[in-house]
């Protein structure tokens, strides 16, 4: 079987791969400092603490006793073959099983609900497949057998991860309203914080006499952009505005605050899905010279696929 | 099944606060799919009293944060995660004594504050922790 040249691929191709990338870079960034500290976070003098299911946690005894090393050591194996775009589905597949294993061993290190998110786009990613069309290791090795996972669900992993990040954006906004976020300053009261807390240093600095106005610009501003983004990505021609707020969006945060970057990660990836296939027809053409001159009929060249 | 898989992530998020009770927060399903738990909630409230911790090295009267003295187990976060493990875990001070974390020489110091409305910042207290024989003891509070 032939396998598909590289400007046979459609636009998505691309996106739905860097979001491949930067998301199992975010998932690798967020776990792998811990594992370096495996005794003491993971082994059995480690400190008990709350984790996502205590049901589940005290049904699993028996993983839990293999030794330390063995779902780290998995999980990194897994993220790694997904940072290089190998059996996405699979891949998957293990790694959302043995990072939340993980996490339900000791969650003191691991626990955000930014790891909520991820585990949704890995059973999104088991469910549905994709992702390794383009910049990956089978998309290499397809110059001698076609690509796995190129089947038509492939195409749904991109827009589903969309919905669902949208989804989660509007209801952060919608819990910041019904928290009172616009009536008390709710981002003053982070802006007011000491060092050696969640605020940077220099942010500590920075916002010593301005707290109290940035805070209110903050208390109103995050709520309506999460409220509103995923309501203007409705609109083709907005998406290029909403990925470029997005991603400044989570890059303030990040500068301002010690959160763990896992969020940004995943939403950084969402922006990738987010742009426009023109864009990204004009990025992969750039990336990857043509070989085969331009078909006169464009009706017959797939640069788009099922739209969100 | 695409529609279904997204009807969840609305129930997830429904769940959490709108309509509570669609489906138990800590039953199966929240644990086979866990980004179904606690609704999605990026940035929550500040509570209104919260610790900060830092440390000194014997006689050096020089602060310095905790983030230096345990290393790197979250790689641009450090700090933030160790004032949130400090306030919601009570036990972690003195399971890092326990551990061996905290040297003989090492004294913690621990500085209450309160966020008070309009809003500003209080200091309400400090003490000092040393680690000794696997047991932190309190060796001064000045208010």
């Amino acid at each position: 079987m032939k396998s598909p040249s590289r400007t046979d691929l459609p636009a998505r191709a691309y996106a739905l791969a860097l979001f491949r990338i930067v998301f199992y870079l975010g998932l690798m960034l967020h776990f792998f400092p811990s594992f370096a500290y495996l005794d003491e976070l993971y082994g059995a003098q480690r400190l008990a603490s709350v984790n996502w299911s205590p049901t589940l946690s005290s049904r699993l005894g028996s993983v839990h006793r293999a030794p330390v090393w063995v779902l780290p050591t998995i999980a990194s194996v897994a993220c790694l073959a997904g940072l290089l775009g190998l059996r996405p589905r699979l891949v998957a597949f293990v790694a959302g099983v043995s990072l939340y294993l993980i996490t339900l061993r000791s969650s003191l290190a691991t626990q955000t609900l930014a790891l909520s998110y991820a585990w949704f786009v890995l059973w999104t990613w088991t469910l549905f497949g994709g992702g390794s069309e383009a910049w990956s290791i089978e998309r290499w090795i397809g110059k001698r057998r076609a690509p796995r996972d190129h089947a038509r669900g492939a195409a749904l992993t991109g827009p589903i991860i969309v919905v669902h990040l949208m989804i989660a954006l509007f209801f952060s906004g919608v819990e910041k309203l019904a928290s009172g976020w616009l009536e008390e300053n709710a981002m003053g009261r982070f802006l007011i914080l000491p060092e050696s807390t969640m605020l940077r240093s220099w942010a500590v600095t920075a916002f010593k006499d301005w707290h109290l106005a940035l805070g209110w610009l903050g208390s109103w501003s995050i709520p309506v952009l999460e409220l509103a983004l995923p309501i203007l990505v409705l609109f083709q021609r907005l998406r290029l505005l909403c990925a470029a707020l997005l991603a400044l969006f989570f890059l303030a945060v990040l500068s301002v605050f010690q959160v763990p970057p896992l969020f940004a990660f995943i939403y950084w990836g969402g922006c990738a899905l987010l742009l426009p296939d023109w864009l990204w027809s004009r990025a992969a053409g750039m990336i990857t010279p043509r070989r085969v001159p331009k078909s006169p009929d464009r009706s017959h060249h797939p640069t788009s696929s099922p739209s969100i | 099944m695409a529609a279904i898989w997204l009807g969840l992530s609305v129930c997830g998020a429904l769940n959490h606060r709108l309509i509570p009770g669609i489906y138990p927060r800590d039953g199966i399903l929240s644990a086979v799919l866990p980004h179904l738990k606690y609704g999605y909630v990026m940035f929550d409230r500040m509570p209104d009293r919260f610790v900060v911790v830092s440390y000194r090295d014997g006689l050096d009267p020089t602060r310095r944060s905790l983030a230096t003295l345990l290393g790197a187990d979250s790689w641009g976060y450090q700090e933030g995660r160790i004032f949130l493990t400090l306030n919601m875990h009570d036990a972690w001070l003195g399971w890092l004594c326990l551990r061996g974390r905290l040297g003989p020489s090492v004294i913690v110091e621990l500085e209450q504050f309160q966020i008070d409305q309009p809003l500003s910042l209080s200091s309400h207290g400090r003490s000092e922790l040393t680690c000794v024989d696997g047991r932190l003891n309190e060796i001064a509070i000045q208010d």
